[in-house]
């Protein structure tokens, strides 16, 4: 369970988070949602304790945070950033062997490297395994890094331990339709089948609808709205936040939004 | 190089006493044209890059420049005996050498006269030259005596010696050759208030108002004509002016040794003829 | 019929595993073997190189007597010292010397996460002179001439590695913005304390003597050429004891090349870890250019060759650089020693002239690379 008690975060005076509280579960797809500046960032980086809170605190299965060991803390959560700035000769390979450093004392072993391998093929990247990285595209790389988080996760747990998270930082950005599916999809597979806990912070409202289990829709810092996708992301709430003309469609037994800018709206009342 | 040392090998190897003179390595312009005057040039077996003078001492090897030198380029000649200026270094080096047990002596590296008398007789005593020594100190002397006796009663003119370094001009003070020649010419150093060189603007160099301007020259050939060497300082008020400048050849006349009598009548002659020539 | 067919598929992929691994893994231990064989040949060629002509026999005696075999063979004093105090503690002061720039580069270049980042061309070394000139001048005005000598063996590498790491600090904190290192910044840094470095020198040459200031290009290019059993008592200290250290950083260096934040999402103390790094390889720089001068571009060179034969990562990386940097620079020193016999070349002019075209390549090859992606 990762919760958040009443976490506030001041830049220059003003309150970038203001008093949220969030709590996600493991075995479900989070989602953040929220329009540019509303927070969304900000909040996960206090999930991956890139930044603490000014007030509040956050939990990880009951424990504050910011008192979990740097090293523990990476073998019960991965993060994948939104972008990463690697730039060395490294092969596929070692990139993702990267994500087992938690777990080591010493060299890879033969586990290692066949969790690397399974990463890489759940990616569908096995095939640029011996490729070097700087050499692949924008969209390769981000599947890459999805696969080195994928390796830190993978770990001998007891059926007591609680879950591990993986937090994903707008992780389809950079990939094009197909793969922002597999990704996405890869990532509730995670949630639902082995138990994980997931939470990825989202611009795509559609996105969401279609994968999210629960939605966290955050509005000037404040949590707008917390439930499942269809509580969450109602018409009038998209409306509200996003200030735009929206209506929640079906299509085939799956909901999507359709927006109507306010230049539109506009013309139309003219 | 590597000829002087296997012929010796061999014959240390087959026992016969090595009945050679010395072999001299000489470190410093001064000292090597001391010892060649000395009569002992062909026993020097290698020479600094400082050494120019005489012309047989450029044909030997060099080991480098008198206070850059490696050891082991020194050793590597097999010397019996390294006569040195005080110029030698880096200090590394000469512990280097003063530890592998070939006599190292050090002498000074005279600016005056008295520091030259005293340099060319302890060369002289290391080479068991005394009497050679004391004829070419006395040459020198009648030269200098010379030079004092044609100055005689003239009014003394104020100089001022610039050394190029880099494009900035540096001015001699006191502790220099530059000073000292100057001095045994009969003329005054207008910078004496500092040792060594340093760098000085042009307007210092116009409130010292000197008679003679001095600007050194490498002997390279580079230095086309007083006014241009000056110019190339960036002084170039001073180049519109009227002092006298001239180009003086740094190894003729900053070399302490056996040339710098001739050098101290020949500079007073450039310095007092430019005083007359001026006063008229 | 076709025999691959036939094999279970787990089997087949073990062995396209088998056929098709990464080059560079497999050829990282031949590759550690060549330089393990290629270093001790090098060793021995610069023992038994230089102006002075002396047999194998000769060089083996000196050497057996000296550590108390005892020899046949005879020698003057003069080859003995030529030997025993400036040949073996040259070749041992460039084994230290190459190995602490090989490897304290690797380390600055995973730090600042840039492979140009040499500690000559960012300021580092520069900043190792002018901690070392500030001490040298201070010293010698305050201290009287007999302390000084033994003061100057310990204080002035000690204020070097001091001046090093506060411009490594000062580098770092001007080049960051958001988390990374801007090359621009970086080298720009670099020029302004390299011209920094080049003043402080300047003033050195102002208040020098005329004997000081001919020793001046020491600084600026470096020589093994103080070589002495004295000498190598600080070098040990002060480049092997942090040499020794640096490898546990190994993977932590690997982890910083992903950027800071995936670093410390991977369980890496960032903070912590930068600070030791920084402190370690800045104090390694500082020490040598305390010892010899500012010698450039090994640090560059070394992990530069290390990475495209065998890749980036830094558990092979250090010590592989360490060992090709340490033979780099003893073949350097041969030449150093011998092209212009018996006189000798500033050991920077060769390690420039090998070093600037494999910069200058370095930074080519990034254009490229960038235009691309």
């Amino acid at each position: 369970m990762f919760a958040t008690d009443h976490i506030s975060v001041f830049r220059g005076g003003k309150a970038i988070l203001d008093r949220v509280s969030i709590q996600l579960a493991p075995g479900e797809l989070s989602v953040i949602l929220g329009p540019n500046g509303a927070g969304k960032s900000t909040l996960l980086q206090a999930l991956t304790r890139t930044l603490t809170p000014d007030q509040g605190e956050v939990f990880l299965d009951g424990t504050p945070l910011r008192e979990l060991p740097i090293e523990e803390l990476a073998r019960r959560r991965a993060v994948l950033a939104q972008e990463s700035f690697l730039q060395f000769d490294f092969s596929v390979e070692e990139v993702v062997l990267l994500g087992r450093i938690p777990h080591l004392s010493g060299w890879e072993s033969d586990r290692d490297r066949d969790i690397c391998s399974q990463a890489l093929r759940s990616v569908e990247m096995d095939a640029f395994r011996h490729r070097r990285y700087p050499s692949l595209s924008g969209g390769e790389k981000q599947r890459v890094h999805l696969a080195r988080v994928l390796a830190q996760l993978e770990d001998q747990r007891e059926a007591a331990d609680p879950a591990p998270w993986l937090l994903l930082d707008e992780p389809t950005s950079a990939l094009d339709l197909r793969h922002q599916h597999s990704v996405l999809g890869q990532a509730r597979k995670l949630a639902k089948v082995r138990g994980f806990g997931v939470c990825a912070v989202l611009h795509d409202i559609n996105l969401a609808l279609h994968y999210a289990d629960h939605v966290v829709l955050m509005d000037q810092g404040r949590v707008a709205a917390q439930g499942t996708a269809s509580e969450t992301l109602t018409a009038e709430r998209i409306s509200e936040v996003y200030q735009v003309q929206a209506q929640v469609l079906c299509a085939s037994n799956c909901p999507f939004v359709q927006i109507q800018s306010h230049h539109e709206k506009h013309a139309l009342n003219v | 190089m590597k000829f002087h040392v296997v012929p010796c090998l061999w014959v240390l190897f087959i026992g016969i006493p090595c009945q050679a003179a010395e072999r001299l390595v000489t470190l410093g312009g001064p000292v090597t044209e001391i010892i060649f005057a000395l009569g002992a040039g062909d026993e020097v077996v290698a020479v600094d890059q400082s050494s120019l003078y005489p012309e047989t001492a450029t044909q030997l090897p060099q080991v480098g420049y008198v206070g850059a030198l490696g050891a082991e380029g020194v050793l590597s000649l097999n010397p019996t005996l390294i006569l040195a200026s005080t110029r030698i270094g880096p200090p590394a080096v000469v512990k280097q050498l003063s530890q592998s047990g070939i006599p190292l002596r050090v002498v000074e590296n005279p600016n005056s006269a008295e520091s030259l008398r005293e340099t060319i007789e302890a060369l002289g005593s290391y080479l068991n030259r005394t009497e050679a020594a004391q004829s070419l100190w006395q040459r020198i002397d009648e030269d200098l005596h010379k030079t004092r006796e044609a100055i005689d009663g003239r009014e003394t003119p104020g100089v001022v010696f610039l050394l190029g370094n880099n494009g900035i001009p540096m001015a001699a003070g006191t502790d220099t050759q530059a000073n000292g020649i100057v001095h045994l010419a009969g003329g005054r150093n207008l910078f004496s208030g500092y040792s060594s060189y340093k760098p000085v603007s042009e307007e210092a160099l116009i409130q010292a108002q000197p008679d003679v301007i001095l600007i050194a020259s490498h002997g390279t050939g580079l230095e086309r004509d007083p006014q241009t060497a000056l110019r190339d300082l960036g002084l170039t008020q001073l180049a519109r002016n009227a002092t006298r400048i001239h180009l003086i050849d740094m190894g003729e006349y900053l070399s302490f040794g056996p040339r710098t009598g001739e050098a101290a009548y020949k500079l007073a002659q450039i310095l007092h003829d430019a005083k007359a020539s001026s006063s008229e | 019929m076709n025999i691959s067919q036939s094999l279970p598929r787990s089997m087949k992929a073990a062995a396209a595993r088998e056929a098709n691994p990464d080059p560079r893994a497999r050829r990282r231990p031949a590759f550690l073997i060549l330089l393990a064989v290629i270093l001790p040949t090098a060793g021995f060629l610069a023992l038994m190189t230089g102006p002075m002509d002396l047999s194998f026999a000769k060089v083996a005696g000196i050497l057996s007597n000296r550590i108390g075999i005892g020899s046949a063979s005879e020698f003057s004093m003069a080859e003995e010292v030529v030997v025993w105090n400036l040949r073996l503690t040259r070749v041992l002061l460039a084994l230290l010397v190459g190995a602490g720039l090989a490897m304290a580069g690797a380390c600055m270049q995973g730090v600042f996460r840039n492979p140009l980042a040499d500690p000559g061309i960012i300021g580092v070394s520069s900043g190792g002179a002018m901690g070392a000139i500030f001490m040298i001048v201070l010293g010698s005005r305050l201290m009287p001439e007999a302390a000084f000598e033994g003061f100057r063996l310990y204080a002035v590498p000690v204020a070097a590695m001091l001046g090093a790491v506060a411009i490594t600090w000062l580098i770092y904190r001007l080049s960051i913005s958001r988390g990374q290192v801007d090359l621009v910044s970086m080298l720009l840094v670099g020029i302004a304390i390299n011209s920094l470095g080049g003043a402080f020198i300047g003033l050195l040459t102002f208040m020098a003597t005329d004997e000081e200031l001919r020793t001046m290009t020491f600084w600026g290019l470096g020589s093994l050429g103080r070589a002495n059993w004295e000498l190598l008592l600080p070098g040990l200290a002060f480049i092997l004891v942090p040499l020794f250290f640096l490898p546990r950083y190994a993977r932590s260096l690997n982890a910083l090349l992903l950027g800071e934040k995936d670093a410390a999402h991977l369980g890496i103390d960032v903070r912590r870890t930068k600070r030791h790094l920084i402190v370690l390889s800045a104090s390694i720089v500082g020490a040598t250019v305390a010892l010899c001068g500012a010698i450039g571009f090994i640090a560059l060179v070394a992990p530069h060759i290390v990475r495209t034969a065998i890749g980036p990562d830094h558990r092979f990386l250090l010590p592989a650089s360490g060992m090709l940097g340490a033979g780099l620079l003893l073949t350097a020193d041969i030449g150093a020693r011998t092209i212009v016999a018996p006189a000798e070349l500033p050991i920077g002019i060769l390690t420039a002239l090998i070093g600037t075209p494999v910069f200058l390549f370095l930074l080519l090859q990034r254009r490229r690379f960038q235009s691309i992606s």
